[in-house]
């Protein structure tokens, strides 16, 4: 039986309404750990959905190509240096006497290296279609069901330089690193690479994508048709008893929401 | 911890001190001042007891000081030394913001953080920069360590072996010669002090 | 044949939703159905609303009246059965049947005080009509869907005059009824989207249809 309410829109409806469902996502944030090498690794970013384009395919996928992830990350890593621990042992001549210090230990910490990275990727993913009547409001989402690409652009080089970059300077700031600065670049610059950095910034990315879900429609059960308008003018209301959403193809392809009342 | 400052002998310090006569050096370890009667107590003072002068020419001894739950403590607590051994104090790992040495031999006192005779401080420079130093005490006394980035074309090798060279300043009274030195990161300094008025070497920009 | 067409966004509300709108309408706000005056209806409230006695000279406080009506039931086109002649049902038209009890304060003879003594005295007429949807549009999702009647027909009355009488007034009365019902296109697209309307509303396959584009 046909339903009491059909509401509908073409691809070219669909693309602005994700823009608002973009907006309305916000910026989410999320956090974790990693490694880059050898070196521990952990995390924390935000990141927001701008753009893309809409493709609608029936029966209830919408395919969108071209999202953009734009993201900011603080990278903390852990770069344990006692590896360059080294021993002065000095014996001078003094009006005293000849003298010999007792030995220098010069012990290097463990440093941790914050760094912060901007950037965006780009991602196509197919969305699938979920309608739920939750705590008395109607949803209909599209979430995300698999990952047809996932661009991170030049991100991972331009992470690598920023890592060097915030290692150089920890690294100055450190006491007595001057006498074996060479050794320990030497040994960060083996540590990881290019590879390691993707291998890093892929999940952190990721992340973001995983369970990614757009809000496309979202109303309460007991809907307001008219407000209030005192004193003798009660809000007018109905109930929303049934809702579906799916997307058909009838010369144009439309994404299709049924209503009963 | 790594601040020009002869008041606190820290784990890049070392301060010493040549014993020319024979006789018992009893003293404490503090962060603070100290008075000399606080030495009376036995069991909270260290010794060095020098006797006559030996057959064989001058030694070094050391002293280790750490710090634990009953505070800062010597090793070996009661050292027997010839006349004109060196004895030297330096801390371990557990100390973490240094220490003085204070006591008394006799009527003479012996003082890290006021040095007077045949005494020696140094200091490992850790990092480049000009270090203008002064007596924190009011004599006077001042000088300048200008401390230089390794050489770039220096091999990990050559950077190393400079590091275990010293570098002397003899201060005589209020003067120190030579008043300027120039260094390279990871070297020591070493202050020879003889005939002085009771001196720190301090770094001008802590007593600003 | 896709639902957009030419536009961005279509919605649509069936025969079954409009009178259930209508019914949400009228069941909140019933005094829209029921007008009189004393002593039929003594004030303005959510049930019923107070209206002024028909003023005559030699009547003493005006003749008392109500009109009372029960909800409109709405027919989209296609028509679900044969209307009363003349009406016909045509593309973009609606038929509305509703009944309506008309009821005079009938004044006879006198109380002990010398007073003028009101008896009810009421009729009900099955009253069958033909309109069209009408559009207000303000701005993006901002503007509703309100019903015209264009053609009323009081059955069963004569002589054919008098008919012609009730079929004018009631025509006025539902005009002004209908005038207050406001279908916001929130409840013709459900709140999905923001409407910038550019078609309709027309009234097809038993629906009320309109188009446009998303903001």
């Amino acid at each position: 039986m046909p339903s009491d309410l059909i509401a509908a829109i073409d691809q070219t409806a669909a693309n602005t309404l994700l823009g608002a469902a973009e907006s309305a996502l916000g910026t989410l944030s999320k956090s974790g750990s990693g490694s880059l090498g050898p070196l521990g690794a952990s995390w924390s970013a935000s990141g927001s959905f701008t753009g893309g384009t809409v493709a609608l395919s029936p029966p209830d996928t919408i395919a969108i190509d071209g999202l953009e992830i734009d993201y900011s990350l603080s990278l903390t890593l852990s770069i344990d240096l006692s590896f360059l621990d080294i021993h002065i042992q000095i014996c001078i001549p003094t009006p005293f006497g000849d003298f010999c210090l007792p030995p220098i230990n010069i012990d290097f910490p463990t440093i941790s290296v914050t760094v912060p990275f901007s950037s965006s990727a780009t991602l196509s993913a197919d969305f699938g279609l979920d309608v739920h009547l939750t705590a008395g409001t109607w949803f209909v989402d599209a979430v995300i069901q698999s990952i047809t690409q996932l661009d991170l652009g030049a991100a991972a080089v331009l992470l690598l330089t920023a890592i060097g970059a915030a290692i150089s300077v920890a690294l100055l700031a450190i006491p007595f690193i001057g006498l074996v600065l060479s050794l320990a670049v030497a040994f960060i610059t083996a540590a990881f690479g290019l590879a390691d950095v993707t291998g890093l910034l892929g999940p952190i990315v990721s992340a973001f994508v995983s369970g990614l879900t757009f809000n496309l429609y979202q109303q309460p059960q007991n809907f307001q048709v008219l407000p209030a308008a005192p004193p003798y003018n009660p809000a007018v209301m109905v109930t929303l008893a049934a809702v579906a959403a799916g997307v058909q193809a009838s010369g144009k392809n439309e994404l299709v929401l049924s209503v009963d009342i | 911890m790594t601040a020009l400052d002869s008041r606190v002998i820290s784990r890049i310090n070392c301060f010493a001190h040549r014993f020319s006569a024979p006789g018992t050096f009893r003293y404490g370890l503090s962060l603070l001042p100290v008075p000399a009667s606080h030495h009376d107590d036995e069991t909270r003072v260290q010794t060095v007891i020098v006797g006559v002068q030996a057959v064989g020419g001058q030694r070094t001894h050391y002293v280790t000081v750490s710090s634990g739950a009953d505070g800062l403590s010597a090793s070996p607590a009661r050292l027997e030394v010839s006349a004109g051994d060196i004895v030297a104090w330096s801390a371990d790992k557990s100390v973490r913001f240094g220490f003085r040495v204070r006591g008394a031999m006799g009527d003479d006192v012996l003082d890290s953080a006021a040095l007077r005779t045949e005494s020696i401080f140094t200091h490992a420079f850790g990092l480049a920069g000009s270090y203008e130093w002064t007596d924190a005490n009011g004599s006077g006394l001042s000088g300048r360590v200008s401390v230089m980035m390794p050489d770039a074309s220096s091999t990990q090798d050559a950077r190393l072996e400079q590091m275990h060279k010293g570098t002397l300043v003899h201060v005589t009274g209020s003067q120190a010669e030579p008043a300027h030195v120039e260094i390279t990161v990871g070297q020591t300094v070493v202050w020879a002090v003889e005939r002085a008025p009771g001196v720190t070497i301090t770094d001008r920009s802590l007593l600003q | 044949m896709s639902l957009t067409g030419t536009h961005h966004a279509f919605a649509s509300i069936d025969e079954r939703g409009v009178n259930r709108a209508l019914q949400a309408f009228f069941g909140a706000r019933p005094h829209y159905l029921h007008y009189g005056s004393a002593p039929f209806v003594t004030g303005n409230s959510i049930t019923e609303t107070q209206v002024s006695p028909i003023a005559f000279p030699g009547v003493a406080g005006g003749i008392a009246y109500a009109i009372d009506l029960t909800i409109p039931v709405v027919d989209l086109y296609p028509p679900d059965g044969t209307l009363p002649p003349p009406l016909v049902l045509g593309p973009d038209q609606l038929s509305l049947t509703t009944q309506v009890t008309i009821t005079i304060g009938c004044m006879a003879g006198s109380d002990s005080d010398g007073k003028g003594r009101i008896t009810p005295v009421k009729t009900t007429l099955d009253v069958v009509a033909i309109g069209h949807p009408v559009s207000v549009y303000f701005s993006p999702g901002v503007g509703f869907v309100r019903f015209a009647v264009d053609q009323v027909l009081v059955e069963n009355v004569a002589p054919p005059s008098l008919q012609a009488v009730l079929d004018c007034l009631i025509k006025m009365i539902l005009n002004a009824v209908l005038s207050s019902v406001e279908l916001p296109f929130d409840i013709v697209d459900a709140g999905f989207f923001k409407l910038i309307l550019e078609a309709g509303p027309t009234i097809a396959d038993n629906q009320i249809e309109i188009w446009g584009d998303v903001s």
